[in-house]
């Protein structure tokens, strides 16, 4: 399975800083969850986000999106302009709403926005089209599989084309199949979307496979611990999966993980 | 399970029913006066339809039902929307609703009487109060219960408060505000007729009824049941049909 996806142009540093996070923390109650944590998210780059439970990878993203707010630090955007950011969660059963259709629970996020129904729905089926997704768009939600209700999620998420694509282990309610499956889709929604994707995993090989960058972090209250290059020549192809190379540096995932989660947390307070 | 056999099944029940009567009332266990025959009570109750002699009454309850009823549902279902849509609202009015509902509507008689007088207003009213209540408590219930996830869905894409309520709420809590209409629905009909007993009216189920009874006129007695059980059966299996198809997707 050949996922024909190659690097975006202008890899690595060379792309302008998108959203800057500085010194953000937050804590709920007495328990601090995020505390001084940095981070440069560039410009169109696939970002994937791995730490222990509990670490506030969730609530990092939400913070992002502006769903939450940090108790100090900022997140400030470089380039003035907001971005408009797409969400797509882990529970799809859970946020999709099942009195409406697979089309109008697409164009949920365009009904907000006041857009007429035969608008609405003329752009689901472009965008439908333009990603070859197979969703049946008159199908009621509780009928669709679980691959595809993910699929109905993440058009939900790009139809206000957005800047920056929020995916919250997406696939860790999926079986393995669908999974490896919705990875080569992902891939070529960030590819032909130039949208900015930052994506949580709990699955070690899915976050180095999937992001041109991994941030692990640390646990709570988290910092960011590495940020690890997925070094990978060429196009991603699930083939890559079983290479040495990738052995190698998932080797040095774990080394990272060992480390930051052995720590006596009170190193970091 | 065949239709035919699920039919069936669901025949037997009343056949049954039907067959008891009529071999309690053939075998003499019970006075003819108290219990009489199904096939007497039911060309009685053909007599009073084909006369047209209960239809003025069937009507009258009917309107009394209806528009109390009507009324208890367009005031309680957005009452209870907007109160289970409030954490603070629902702490604050719940007891006093639980009282209102744990209250007879029966025990308000009086008190109707006095306000409403002996008319229309006072009946209407009293279908009414049994409506709003149980309403109001069911769809506030409903509310209360909607989906935190799908809310939080609908704001992260920028829906407004009000967009919130009308589009995800409302529907999360729609399940539960049917069943409370559909409990609604009986409990009106009994107030509508217990009040008509009570009250007295020129026309209604209820008098008929209370008429039979003080004529002692059983056969007639037994009719007027049959009239009523079937009228409410008949209104509850309707909403029933409707409630299915309104609310598809839940359970399934």
């Amino acid at each position: 399975m050949e996922h024909s996806v190659s690097p975006a142009p202008g890899t690595g540093n060379r792309r302008a800083v998108q959203i800057l996070v500085e010194s953000v923390a937050r804590a709920f109650g007495s328990q601090q969850v995020i505390g001084d944590l940095n981070l440069e998210i560039r410009q169109g780059e696939f970002l994937t986000f791995f730490g222990p439970n509990g670490c506030g990878k969730t609530t990092l993203l939400n913070i992002i999106a502006g769903i939450e707010t940090a108790d100090s630090g900022r997140i400030s955007v470089p380039t003035g302009a907001r971005a408009k950011i797409g969400y797509i969660f882990q529970d799809y059963r859970g946020n999709l709403m099942p009195w409406l259709t697979v089309a109008e629970n697409i164009a949920f996020p365009l009904r907000v926005r006041g857009i007429p129904t035969h608008e609405r729905m003329r752009r689901v089926r472009e965008l439908r089209d333009r990603y070859e997704f197979d969703v049946d768009l008159n199908a009621r939600t509780y009928n669709l599989s679980g691959g595809q209700a993910q699929l109905a999620s993440t058009l939900r998420a790009l139809i206000i084309d957005p800047d920056v694509l929020i995916m919250d282990e997406p696939f860790s309610a999926l079986d393995y199949q669908t999974s490896l499956d919705l990875y080569g889709k992902i891939l070529r929604v960030w590819q032909q979307a130039h949208v900015t994707v930052l994506l949580v995993s709990h699955n070690i090989d899915e976050a180095l496979y999937l992001g041109e960058r991994t941030v692990f972090l640390s646990r709570r209250p988290s910092h960011v611990a590495a940020v690890l290059e997925n070094t990978l020549p060429g196009p991603k192809e699930l083939g890559q999966l079983g290479s040495e190379r990738f052995a190698a540096l998932k080797a040095e995932a774990l080394e990272i993980f060992r480390r930051e989660t052995s720590q006596n947390p009170s190193n970091h307070s | 399970m065949g239709r035919t056999r699920q039919l069936l099944i669901r025949l037997s029940g009343p056949l049954v029913l039907l067959a008891i009567w009529y071999i309690v009332a053939a075998s003499g266990l019970a006075s003819s006066y108290l219990l009489p025959p199904p096939g007497r009570t039911f060309l009685r109750l053909g007599q009073m339809l084909t006369a047209g002699t209960v239809h003025s009454d069937i009507a009258a309850s009917l309107l009394r039902w209806f528009v109390g009823y009507a009324l208890g549902c367009v005031i309680g279902v957005p009452v209870g929307l907007l109160i289970g849509n409030s954490v603070v609202l629902y702490e604050a009015s719940f007891p006093a609703i639980d009282f209102l509902r744990s209250l007879p509507v029966t025990a308000l008689f009086p008190l109707f009487l006095l306000i409403f007088g002996i008319g229309e207003g006072s009946k209407m009213a009293m279908a009414f109060t049994a409506t709003v209540f149980v309403v109001i408590l069911n769809s506030a219930s409903g509310a209360k219960q909607a989906s935190r996830t799908r809310q939080r869905t609908a704001k992260v894409f920028g829906a407004s408060r009000w967009q919130v309520f009308r589009w995800i709420v409302f529907w999360e809590a729609l399940p539960q505000t049917l069943v409370g209409m559909r409990i609604a629905l009986s409990l009106a009909l009994i107030v509508v007729i217990v009040s008509e007993m009570f009250i007295g009216t020129r026309q209604g189920l209820g008098q008929r009824i209370y008429d039979a009874y003080s004529f002692n006129l059983t056969t007639d007695l037994y009719a007027l049941l049959v009239i009523t059980g079937l009228l409410g059966f008949a209104m509850n299996r309707i909403f029933l049909f409707a409630e299915k198809r309104i609310v598809f997707w839940a359970g399934a």
